[in-house]
């Protein structure tokens, strides 16, 4: 336990005077005052759909509702399926919806997707319209629809959170989750190339235990950065659950830094690899932002539980089943990652003198 | 103390050995020096000894126990080892790297401030490493290495790029040290260092031993020791060297009583000079 703690403190006062971890709070200070201060709470992020009514059926929820009732500011009318194709073709975000009247009296409809359009949302569209034909042919009254709004099949589409909060969760990844990746790299590599870690390993404490502390180090770091940005734009609302699912990241990160760190000597050499991994780990929040791009090879991105995770974690919204799997997948990620890391990393550091 | 058998050690794991069949026995409180140029095997063999490299071959005895691929945590905790480079954290200050070093081990250790003291830092305790100089880099590194009152000590180029009198207070810790009952196992291509210091050598070329005997008894087997003679002739000072044997030894005589002589040295050969004998190669 000594051993340890003795460990934690080299690691903590090397950071300190390294000024990284100096860095970290002052930046997370300064992001968090630009987040409630500077980044507007309201930007529109409509989704456009190009609609082709050929039933008539929206005039007729026009005069049922009263236009000026509906929101009708994403949807762009068109005349022929080719219109609908030629725009989700130029507008990579956009989606298409056909609506044909049967003989009986029911509606049709076709909705055109683009590849990668998520289940959920296609499920959620979906839906709404079935509300909407269910109102217009007398199945349920419209008061039904004005009082319970689909709301389960949303996740993360709310439509009244403010922009600022909504950027928080990708600002904590970048901020935290990585950072772990990066800092490991780097603290990993100097003990490489200063060979200090040539003089640990002739002493009683083992290679774990030196990983286990840099992970700790980075872990208690991360709290702080994490508790700097968060409270100050949440309070505590979702803050455990939150604060779990980007601790399991950050141990991913630095598992991965350790992973790079055994086979680059210097952390300038890795330097390459840590930005093509910290791209690869972004990735995932253009989904967060356009729910439409939600392609299946995103989830087998760790940070896509992370960032969906922290969403659900912030804003809950009968989505708690989000933090649960996210935070399963996360710490499966976590616990394989840790030990494929310190094997490779012992293997690597004892072929070396 | 230590026996080593038949020591082979590949890093390709193959049968390109950076040291092969290396045998040889330390006792205890011995100084035992391992002489050889750059890339001969020194190291290699210190970091197989020492446990940083793994045991693929041969066998390392330490007090009757048989060492494994990898040493125990109970070897660790007796020995220092000493690098070539300092191995310091530089934004740590001296006082806290060794206190830090310190702390990772059982058993009872140095004072980090009587360390400094010995290697003449005591004043400079508190500066951060990386502002020392080379040589001071190199003392805190030593005095890293015996912070856990090694009985074992593993010492690569203990004196290297030191001033001469650093290189001797580092010299005079060794000896105390061993006096101590302190067994210390040295590699180095200075063989004044090696000649002063070690009580045995032995001579490591592409990985094999040459020689291995008592610096003295290298010099009598395989030394040529001569006598240097400055004389006057014609009002010039002139010089001559002889032998100490046979025929040689007979005509110093002669040459002394028919001559002004003015200095006579008598001239033992270095151990570079038994090495490049020997090896046909030079320490450098």
């Amino acid at each position: 336990m000594g051993r340890i703690f003795n460990l934690f403190k080299k690691d903590i006062l090397l950071g300190i005077k390294d000024v990284f971890i100096i860095l970290e709070v002052v930046f997370s200070v300064f992001i968090v005052f630009i987040v409630l201060f500077l980044i507007p709470k309201n930007i529109e992020q409509d989704q456009t759909i190009y609609v082709y009514d050929r039933s008539g059926v929206i005039t007729g929820f026009m005069e049922f509702f009263g236009a000026e009732n509906m929101d009708l500011d994403s949807e762009l009318f068109v005349e022929s399926r080719e219109e609908i194709i030629a725009g989700i073709e130029t507008n990579k975000t956009a989606l298409g919806l056909i609506i044909s009247a049967n003989e009986d009296g029911t509606f049709h409809t076709e909705l055109l997707t683009q590849p990668y359009t998520s289940s959920a949302m296609m499920k959620f569209i979906d839906v709404n319209l079935e509300d909407l034909f269910s109102i217009l042919t007398g199945t349920y009254p419209p008061d039904v629809y004005a009082a319970v709004r689909v709301t389960g099949l949303q996740e993360g589409m709310q439509e009244d959170i403010p922009f600022n909060k909504k950027m928080l969760p990708v600002i904590i990844v970048m901020m935290v989750g990585l950072v772990g990746l990066f800092a490991m790299v780097s603290l990993v590599g100097q003990e490489r190339s200063d060979e200090t870690i040539r003089a640990y390993r002739v002493s009683p404490a083992s290679l774990n235990m030196f990983l286990l502390s840099k992970h700790l180090m980075l872990l208690a770091v991360s709290i702080v950065t994490f508790s700097i940005l968060y409270i100050p734009v949440m309070g505590f609302n979702g803050y455990f659950p939150a604060l779990l699912i980007i601790l399991l990241t950050v141990v991913i990160g630095s598992s991965l830094g350790i992973l790079l760190g055994a086979f680059f000597e210097s952390p300038m050499a890795a330097i390459g690899w840590v930005i093509l991994l910290m791209l690869v780990i972004s990735l995932p929040a253009i989904s967060l932002f356009a729910p439409i791009f939600s392609p299946d090879w995103l989830k087998f991105i760790p940070s896509y539980y992370t960032l969906f995770g922290l969403d659900a974690a912030m804003f809950p919204d009968n989505n708690s089943h989000i933090i649960l799997q996210g935070t399963a997948i996360l710490s499966g990620i976590a616990l394989i990652l840790l030990w494929l890391s310190a094997k490779v990393f012992n293997q690597s550091i004892r072929k070396e003198m | 103390m230590i026996q080593v058998n038949n020591l082979f050690h590949s890093y390709k794991k193959n049968e390109d050995y950076a040291v092969e069949d290396v045998s040889f026995a330390i006792a205890k409180a011995e100084i035992f020096g391992f002489l050889g140029p750059s890339g001969a095997g020194k190291s290699t063999t210190q970091g197989v000894l020492s446990g940083l490299l793994e045991l693929q071959k041969g066998s390392i005895i330490i007090d009757g126990q048989a060492r494994k691929t990898y040493p125990d945590k109970a070897f660790y905790n007796r020995i220092g080892v000493g690098f070539e480079k300092p191995n310091v954290y530089k934004k740590l200050n001296g006082y806290d790297n060794l206190k830090f070093h310190a702390s990772l081990y059982d058993g009872d250790t140095e004072d980090p401030k009587t360390v400094l003291e010995m290697v003449g830092l005591a004043d400079e305790g508190k500066k951060l490493a990386g502002e020392y100089s080379k040589g001071m880099m190199q003392r805190l590194g030593f005095a890293r290495s015996m912070i856990n009152k090694p009985d074992i000590w593993f010492l690569d180029e203990p004196t290297m790029g030191l001033d001469p009198n650093t290189a001797n207070s580092i010299k005079r810790i060794i000896r105390k040290k061993q006096s101590e009952g302190t067994t210390i196992f040295l590699t180095t291509h200075n063989m004044y260092v090696a000649d002063e210091l070690c009580d045995r050598v032995a001579f490591i070329v592409d990985g094999k031993i040459a020689a291995m005997d008592s610096p003295k008894n290298l010099k009598l087997k395989y030394g040529n020791p001569t006598v240097s003679v400055e004389f006057m002739e014609d009002g010039i000072l002139k010089k001559k060297d002889f032998g100490m044997t046979g025929k040689d030894k007979g005509d110093l005589e002669k040459f002394i009583r028919e001559h002004d002589i003015k200095t006579l040295h008598s001239g033992e050969p270095t151990l570079e000079e038994i090495f490049i004998r020997l090896t046909g190669r030079g320490l450098e």
